[in-house]
């Protein structure tokens, strides 16, 4: 699967705290990574990193613009709210300069210095924008976590000869408000740790996708969310003329496969499609390797799906793109014709496969799971997963986006942040068994991994059509 | 409305129904033309999208699947009607008029079906009577069954929305055979009818507005509900309405669909009132009216309480036990429970705020159109109803479009959470007051105005204190149906506003049955402590 040579490479690139180019990003913005969230400590500074030529702006970071000249650097705000900050800095001298952010509550005029030029790998180096000649802007965008920085130009005695200023970081404060498509007993003991960890007041306002893209739509330009926290690529998709554009240093955290392909929104777990089979009447072996062959005559009668919901839909648009609108035509009318009983969402369809109401069912792994931890191992259904690529193992994703229209952005890019975490993650691996889509989180034992789940080769991205895949699911009849 | 006037003034045809009403003082127009007006709000925006949807929207309602449906829901909508008031009717009849033992007991109980959400009703029909449901499972061993009938589609969604709804119709006609003046069944008695033509021929007519109010809320209800039809895999026009939502995230069409609705409203609101008819309906007689003697039931009090046990036993038990199953299996295997007392006030609270804001709005609205009855006061009672036939969604993204717009700093507030639920459930009040006032002797009014009290006093320490049952009824029937009130408590209620509703559906949407259980219990025991008191309270209004 690509998508872990991804999160390798963005592994490497992360571990270089100096400025590095990154090749698969969307801004080809520039990133010295703070490692995530939760004020865990910045990676080693490496000086040999190369910084590239070209330096890269995240254009919805607020700006701080540096004027460095001789001799003195000055930032026109001595202090910003945490998250990614661009500096823009203007050579307004007669000589060459440069810009180097270091992380230390040291005061900006004693830093030790070695040969007229600051110990830069004593300090914690955030990034730096390259020695740049008299007369020139450049600029650079980076995570800042909160703290006390100084800003030094670090070519040979021009820090002794006062170049430098202290510039502070600030927590982020306020309010934070989420519309959460997810339901409260899976999020709120996060939101619980999130404000905890940052002192956020946060207010959340749950509800199904549907009802709350509704309610955005008809807030206009009032809404109060900030935050849109949705399970499946459709919802979020139908949101995305109110998203704003995520920064790319959350985007990357995540591999592209399972992030929106404009920036809008960023995956947060994975949910693969599964076949739920009753296990009185079947074995896994008794399945089809692929979801094309239950449109067989031999399960006419023995099929639960949903065609009304999300997730299933979202599986059609993702047959549609991997064997075109005639095959995913004929696979709907297929099973139309082996009579299947409709069910209005998931968890429905998991429970009557365990009552033998049904014996095979379309959904999504994770329901399975919760109907084990409450009724225990003999509960008489178990997840099968298609095999070859199969459209019927395709996974999606549960996603967040920060609206255009938010008051507080900042505190929204914490949040994101924070569900990417690793504490997040395991949580959402743990509590509610679905995909950590964030490396060096593991899937539950007992979950196939994802690398051994013959997951499509297919991007999320392709998924936005879903007035496609409803036009078709109405013409063939399956939706009124 | 000509039906009205006519009910007025039948031996007056010379005069215009115009001209012979008087016309209704201010303190009473002023506050029932603002209800009236907030009660159009939804109306004024389903409208107002519909034409931003354009020839889609027409395209997608002519449709013919469109009719089919429509015309399936009308018929869900009317049977249900039918089944709720044949519960409701003897239940009523057995809990005030007879001597069946326990019979407040009884009363307290068959009312509080009300309070189940109908997706919690129709998830514990399908585990409870499901074709491999628990019924089929203890019926397996000693029977051999293997698969019981079908409770998907039309049957199971009239069995379960007629057992969840029925207590509108029982609330309803309760209060009217509590203001009945008995003189008249015992005259009717004494002129050597038996027990039963006297309950046909003189009880049945004068209960013939307080079945129509009752039966007109469930068809409106019916028309609404969503939970119930969607599990139970009845294709319903409201069902069509939510899916437009939920998979294309349509507003318009939605809209669009919904305004068919509000016109199915107004013809069912043509049937009720013709269902009402038009006679006198409060006694003439001077002196005041005391306490029914209770019918003695003999040994017919057998049969009725295995009648009345069997409604309890379906409408309520049966939920509570599923309930209690699934809390008990969850925490058997070790689910924890943190019980959400917040969620508890928050339930009680703002159903009791909800309930006495709609009595307040009501009362003017009832007795406009009882007292003062034309066009206008007919008008704006007809249109108190239409909110209550409109999908719960549609309602709260009115109010969401409204409050974000004109009202922002009232917006996801409990001040205007409450005005939310003053619209949805103003029917529920209005119809009960209503037919209580139409068992009052103007004349009482007319005397005390003789003896020189102002309008505004004798609508205060008259009319009120004569009309207490049935605002107690209507302030109970609110109370409930706030406590399990979901799509405008999720969309407009202030930022982590939880009520045990949206408790229970947070829990059982992500399959969390035993953590859903337990606040959709406390929920019908909470729900029971103001019926107790209704029920305790109820006496004949001593004039």
């Amino acid at each position: 699967m690509p998508s872990s040579r991804i999160l390798h490479s963005l592994r490497k690139v992360r571990g270089a705290a100096a400025i590095a180019a990154l090749s698969i990003t969307l801004f080809a913005f520039v990133a010295a990574c703070g490692g995530g969230s939760n004020g865990s400590p910045t990676a080693e500074p490496d000086p040999q990193a190369d910084p590239g030529p070209q330096v890269g702006v995240d254009p919805n970071a607020p700006v701080v613009s540096v004027d460095l000249t001789e001799w003195s650097v000055m930032p026109d705000v001595s202090s910003i709210e945490a998250g990614a900050v661009t500096f823009s800095a203007s050579n307004s001298g007669s000589e060459d300069h440069e810009l180097v952010i270091l992380k230390t509550d040291e005061a900006a005029g004693t830093l030790t210095v070695v040969d007229g030029r600051v110990d830069e790998s004593a300090y914690d180096e955030i990034g730096e924008i390259e020695e740049f000649a008299p007369g020139l802007d450049q600029a650079a965008t980076f995570r800042l976590d909160p703290g006390a920085y100084v800003l030094i130009c670090n070519i040979a005695d021009h820090y002794e000869e006062g170049m430098y200023a202290e510039f502070a970081v600030e927590e982020v404060t306020g309010d934070l408000v989420i519309y959460s498509g997810r339901e409260e007993d899976l999020i709120g003991p996060l939101i619980d740790q999130f404000e905890d960890a940052t002192g956020l007041d946060v207010g959340v306002r749950y509800g199904s996708n549907a009802q709350l893209i509704a309610t955005i739509f008809e807030e206009g330009g009032n809404s109060p969310a900030d935050v849109f926290f949705g399970s499946d690529p459709g919802a979020l998709g139908a949101l995305s003329d109110k998203l704003g554009v995520l920064p790319a240093d959350i985007l990357e955290q995540v591999p592209v496969a399972f992030r929106s392909p404009v920036g809008k929104w960023v995956g947060v777990t994975g949910r693969a499609r599964t076949v739920i089979y009753n296990t009185d009447t079947l074995t896994e072996a008794d399945l089809p390797a692929s979801i094309f062959d239950f449109t067989d005559p031999e399960w006419s009668g023995r099929i639960g799906w949903a065609p009304t919901n999300g997730s299933f839909q979202s599986m059609v648009t993702a047959m549609r793109q991997l064997v075109g609108e005639d095959e995913t035509r004929d696979w709907l009318e297929g099973i139309k014709n082996n009579n299947p009983t409709e069910y209005p969402k998931n968890t429905p369809i998991v429970q009557a496969v365990a009552d033998g109401e049904v014996d095979v069912g379309f959904v999504n792994h994770y329901y399975l799971h919760r109907f084990l931890a409450e009724e225990g191992d003999s509960f008489s259904a178990r997840n099968a997963f298609m095999k070859g690529g199969d459209p019927g193992a395709v996974v999606l994703v549960a996603g967040a986006g920060i609206l255009e229209s938010a008051d507080h952005v900042r505190a929204a890019e914490r949040f994101i942040d924070f569900l990417l975490s690793q504490g997040a993650q395991q949580y959402f691996s743990d509590e509610t068994f679905e995909y950590p889509l964030v490396d060096g989180v593991e899937p539950q034992p007992g979950l196939p991994r994802l690398d051994d789940v013959e997951v499509p080769d297919l991007d999320l991205s392709s998924l936005s059509d879903l007035e496609g895949t409803l036009a078709l699911l109405r013409d063939v009849g399956v939706i009124p | 409305m000509a039906l009205e006037m006519e009910a007025v003034a039948p031996a007056a045809p010379e005069t215009s129904g115009w001209a012979r009403t008087s016309w209704p003082p201010i303190f009473l127009l002023v506050p029932a033309l603002l209800v009236t007006a907030a009660i159009m709000l939804p109306v004024a925006y389903v409208v107002g999208r519909t034409f931003g949807a354009g020839a889609d929207a027409w395209d997608l309602l002519v449709q013919r699947s469109v009719l089919d449906t429509l015309i399936r829901t009308v018929y869900l909508s009317l049977a249900v009607t039918a089944a709720t008031t044949l519960i409701a009717l003897p239940v009523a009849w057995l809990t005030v008029r007879t001597d069946l033992p326990l019979r407040r007991f009884w009363a307290v109980l068959t009312v509080l079906p009300l309070v189940i959400p109908s997706y919690v009703g129709a998830l514990v029909a399908i585990t409870a009577l499901g074709p491999k449901g628990l019924v089929q499972q203890m019926l397996e061993g000693p029977f051999g069954i293997d698969r019981l009938p079908g409770i998907y589609g039309f049957s199971g969604a009239l069995l379960v929305l007629s057992f969840l709804s029925f207590p509108y119709v029982l609330l309803s006609i309760r209060a009217a055979l509590w203001n009945m003046d008995p003189a008249m069944e015992e005259a009717a008695r004494g002129l050597g009818l038996g027990t039963w033509t006297t309950f046909r021929r003189v009880t049945l007519p004068h209960l013939r507005p307080a079945i129509a109010a009752g039966g007109l809320l469930v068809a409106l209800y019916t028309l609404s509900d969503f939970g119930a039809v969607s599990l139970l895999r009845f294709n319903s026009f409201t069902r069509v309405i939510y899916l437009q939502y939920e998979t294309s995230f349509d507003r318009t069409l939605a809209a669009a669909s919904s305004l068919v609705l509000v016109m199915v409203a107004f013809a069912l609101l043509m049937i009720e009132a013709r269902a009402r008819g038009r006679s006198r309906y409060h006694r003439t007689a001077v002196g005041s009216a005391r306490e029914p003697n209770l019918v003695r039931l003999n040994a017919w009090r057998w049969p009725a309480l295995l009648g009345i046990f069997s409604v309890v036993a379906v409408s309520l038990a049966l939920p509570v036990a599923v309930l209690t199953y699934w809390l008990v299996r969850g925490l058997a295997a070790g689910e924890s429970l943190s019980f959400v007392w917040q969620a508890l006030f928050n339930s009680a609270y703002v159903s009791l705020l909800a309930a006495v804001v709609t009595l307040a709005a009501a009362l003017p609205v009832a007795f406009l159109t009882v007292r003062h009855a034309g066009w206008l006061s007919s008008l704006l009672e007809r249109v108190t109803y239409v909110g209550f036939a409109l999908p719960g969604i549609v309602v709260a993204l009115a109010f969401v479009y409204f409050g974000a717009r004109y009202v922002t700093p009232l917006y996801q507030t409990l001040p205007l959470l409450v005005i939310a639920y003053v619209i949805l459930f103003l029917p529920v009040a209005v119809g009960t007051i209503r037919s209580s006032l139409l068992q009052l002797n103007p004349h009482v009014e007319e005397a005390a105005r003789g003896l020189g009290r102002s309008p505004v006093r004798v609508f205060f320490t008259v009319l009120l204190p004569l009309l207490r049952t049935g605002l107690m009824a209507s302030a109970v029937g609110v109370f409930l149906v706030t406590m399990k009130e979901l799509p405008a408590t999720l969309v407009l209620g202030p930022l982590g506003f939880k009520t045990l509703a949206t408790a229970t559906w947070s829990a059982s949407s992500s399959a969390f049955f035993a953590r859903a259980a337990a606040p959709a219990l406390l929920l019908v025991l909470i729900s029971s402590l103001p019926v107790a008191f209704l029920t305790f309270r109820e006496q004949r209004p001593v004039s």
